[in-house]
């Protein structure tokens, strides 16, 4: 596709030296869909603009449900955003459960809607930790929340 | 971690030594009275008693400063206090008796305490020990453990009439816990260098720091379990230190005059000064036989107190004193714990004989439950287990409802709820009204869950309506509850119904739960601990919850190091059912567990029908348990004719929480309405 687009913007403009992913935000945002979550982390390393570009909640999104066998329902993207949106959601629940969950069964299944719902669950609860504690109002403490249970390496 | 304590050899880390030293220099005042033998009032939950001239003192605590760094220092330091003994003192034909009961053991205890060079040992091998220790105790067939029926042989009654030799200079200090003083005494560098977390930031803090050094739990869980083996500490006050002095008057000495003046503990003694160039044994069993040691002179002194034996009584309680340590492994916390609570309850059957200075967490019982209440919940599976699991009941009783009442007893700061709503609000037809009665014990503190769980569900979107009930579980009228017409009524009671019934008659259970079905609810979830602690002989009453909360301290502390102070505030709160179990009687007497099997007839009785479990819940506690790095936790369904009647969250075998949820059987409508799952 790289050496079509060459030729063919050649033939049909003045010269366009290469072809630069970043000038194709939308094509960008369907690779980055694809990718799995540290894959992610890395590529918001890499410039400006993809760290930008990685920020994007439907990429989380995507990510978050890529595994799920059926779509989840619309309202759901609305309390995830409302409780912190994809990123977070995947970050803090989704990859620790998914990665211990995994552990005991198949490498790479299929998430049913209990896991989906536990993961949901847990990200309320983070959510409602988090939305003031109290006394000491350090609201964004992520850390310090009862999932930190899912911080912990597993049985090392 | 012992104040003073400034070896090299500690694998502490750097900021506890720091803070030790600090913390000795703030060590509390001393009272060194004029008199041959040194009076020590214990810190915290080291009660030791004595009389005012002759009982020795127990140093509680002690002498750590002396020279901690060299566990021989240390050694040598107890050894002197139970080798004068020896001296003064006749040949002790209890001895005899002593061994026969559980020689091998003992001796091999004190051969490893004296040596013991290894701080080392691995947290897994002291649980795995203790459980054993549980274990074999509950069986009570081991060698070396005691069981009641041998403690009954009157093979342990010896007069606390021993000795010790005047504390000359190997006490650094000694310690007095008076008013404020209580916190500083001999304090571990953890609690100084977090003074008293009445806001949260420092426990968060501290909980951050911890959970990420795991890594380095083995090094500090080792100094402290090793220099209390060493230093046999007592009483390390935790920064909520609970100050009790027992003083056992004059008349106490009456019981002693008249017995000799033989020690009971001189095998010790002897064994110790023999055994100390024997060969090192596992820290394993060493670990084991102080598990065992604590729990045979805790059975020991509940069997004294059975018989009255004040002497005796305060011979152990002086043991366990010095033995036990709430800077040690979890079953000497916990026997740290249990003393104190037998110390409470000698203190208030005897008051003419002993004095007890009440802990002052007695004061700050309310802040520190909220805290403790969000640890625990961060800590350990238990709170979400719970939560969960009714959770899905709920759901599922609340299908197709448009809207939804829900009456919480108890509260607390509303944990349970937010899952709740997000399963409500991403329902395909989320209810149109919810509503909460949330009924505690602290307005302000209902004020304030009633403002976070309105903030998450407008985040949600979700119309809700909050009304705080402050009052007493059975001061509760239904007019209080804001029922409404047209609304889907579900009761959770979690941990409440056993309130009610210390009423003997049955009368308070009653009542309550003619108040339930009188809101004509849907559901009624109901969780309790699975245990049989209602039982009317104390002996029974200990040696069961003994094993209960042992699992329950193994629980939490699985995930957490061994100095963590968000371990240590979870702990108190269990602590404090521990103390209403054993120290408190009739109406005060409020944590009456009952099991499953029980409450099941009582439902029954108040006119309940089980609701039953599905598998849904079941997958879901199992997808939770999976999440947390544990394996021990399990979950069992308790059937009956066929059907899963409830939810049982179990550590290792020991059963702990049950869920289960019941509907009402005489309202033809509400039944219906909710219909069993097949």
């Amino acid at each position: 596709m790289h050496q079509n687009q060459n030729t063919s913007s050649q033939d049909s403009k003045e010269k366009r030296p290469k072809f630069f992913i970043n000038d194709h935000i939308d094509i960008l945002v369907e690779i980055l869909k694809r990718l799995d979550g540290p894959s992610l982390g890395v590529a918001a390393c890499v410039c400006h603009l993809w760290s930008t570009v990685a920020r994007n909640d439907t990429i989380w999104e995507h990510l978050c449900f890529r595994h799920v066998s059926s779509p989840p329902p619309c309202s759901v993207r609305h309390v995830v955003v409302a409780l912190g949106g994809y990123k977070r959601l995947y970050r803090v629940c989704m990859r620790p459960v998914l990665s211990r969950l995994s552990d005991s069964d198949m490498v790479k299944r299929v998430w049913t809607r209990d896991e989906i719902q536990l993961s949901l669950s847990l990200f309320c609860v983070d959510y409602y930790e988090r939305s003031g504690r109290l006394g000491a109002g350090g609201g964004g403490d992520a850390s310090a929340s009862s999932l930190m249970f899912l911080c912990n390496t597993v049985n090392v | 971690m012992l104040a003073g304590c400034s070896s090299s050899t500690l694998l502490s880390p750097r900021h506890r030594l720091r803070s030790e030293a600090a913390a000795q220099l703030q060590a509390c005042s001393f009272q060194l009275p004029s008199m041959s033998t040194q009076r020590l009032d214990l810190p915290c939950s080291f009660p030791r008693k004595d009389t005012s001239r002759s009982q020795p003192i127990r140093p509680v605590g002690l002498s750590v400063d002396k020279s901690i760094d060299s566990k021989a220092g240390s050694c040598s330091l107890k050894q002197s206090i139970r080798l004068p003994p020896l001296a003064t003192t006749g040949p002790v034909s209890a001895t005899a008796a002593f061994v026969e009961a559980g020689k091998e053991n003992r001796n091999q205890f004190w051969r490893e305490k004296k040596i013991g060079k290894r701080f080392a040992e691995p947290v897994d091998d002291d649980e795995s020990c203790r459980n054993r220790a549980k274990r074999k105790r509950g069986c009570g067939d081991n060698g070396g453990g005691l069981g009641l029926g041998q403690l009954g042989g009157g093979n342990f009654w010896f007069q606390p009439g021993f000795q010790l030799p005047p504390r000359t200079t190997q006490l650094p200090f000694s310690l007095t816990c008076s008013g404020d003083d209580e916190r500083v005494c001999y304090v571990p560098g953890e609690a100084i260098s977090q003074p008293l977390p009445l806001s949260n930031s420092p426990w968060l803090d501290s909980i951050v720091t911890e959970i990420t050094d795991l890594g380095k739990k083995d090094g500090g869980g080792e100094d402290s379990r090793g220099l209390v083996r060493e230093a046999s500490a007592a009483s390390s006050t935790s920064s909520e230190s609970q100050s009790l002095a027992l003083r056992v008057n004059e008349s106490a000495s009456e019981h002693e005059a008249g017995n000799g003046t033989r020690n009971p503990y001189v095998p010790y003694g002897g064994a110790g000064v023999v055994a100390e160039e024997e060969e090192d044994d596992d820290d394993e069993s060493e670990a084991e036989h102080i598990g065992f040691e604590l729990v045979s002179l805790l059975t020991a002194c509940v069997e004294a107190i059975g018989l009255k034996n004040i002497a005796a009584i305060n011979h152990f309680i002086a043991k366990l004193g010095e033995l036990a340590s709430l800077k040690g492994s979890a079953i000497s916390r916990l026997s740290a714990y249990y003393t104190e609570a037998l110390s409470l309850r000698v203190s208030r059957l005897w008051p003419h004989v002993f004095q007890i200075n009440t802990p002052r967490e007695f004061d700050r019982r309310d802040e520190d439950s909220g805290i403790a209440v969000r640890l625990l919940n961060q800590v350990s599976a238990i709170p979400k287990f719970v939560h969960f699991t009714s959770n899905e009941i709920i759901l599922r009783a609340f299908e197709g409802k448009d809207r939804v009442h829900i009456i919480d007893f108890d509260i607390k700061q509303g944990l349970q709820w937010p899952s709740l709503f997000q399963s409500l609000a991403l329902r395909t037809n989320p209810p149109s009204h919810v509503r909460i009665t949330g009924i505690g014990e602290s307005k302000q503190e209902l004020n304030e869950t009633g403002d976070r769980l309105a903030g998450f569900a407008g985040a949600l979107n979700l119309p809700f309506e909050f009304h705080p009930v402050v009052d007493r579980l059975e001061d509760v009228r239904v007019w209080m509850l804001h029922v409404k017409e047209h609304e889907s009524v579900a009761v959770n009671c979690v941990f409440q119904l056993h309130k009610t019934l210390y009423d003997m008659t049955g009368g308070a259970l009653r009542d309550f739960l003619g108040l339930v079905r009188s809101t004509n609810p849907t559901i009624v979830l109901m969780a309790e601990q699975e245990a049989e602690h209602n039982e009317a002989r104390l002996e029974t009453r200990v040696s069961n919850s003994l094993k209960y909360y042992s699992a329950v301290f193994d629980s939490i502390g699985s995930s957490l190091p061994l100095g963590s102070q968000a371990r240590i505030k979870v702990e108190e709160m269990f602590a404090r059912e521990i103390r209403n179990i054993v120290a408190c009687e009739g109406s005060d007497r409020l944590e009456r567990h009952e099991s499953f099997e029980k409450w099941r007839k009582w439902m029954e009785q108040g006119g309940f029908r089980c609701a039953g479990i599905t598998e849904r819940e079941m997958l879901q506690s199992q997808f939770l348990l999976k999440m947390y790095a544990s394996e021990s936790y399990a979950v069992k369904k308790q059937e009956q004719d066929g059907g899963a009647e409830a939810l049982t969250l179990s550590w290792m075998d020991q059963p702990l929480y049950t869920v289960s949820a019941w509907t009402t059987v005489d309202v033809a409508g509400s039944s219906s309405s909710f219909s069993e799952p097949s």
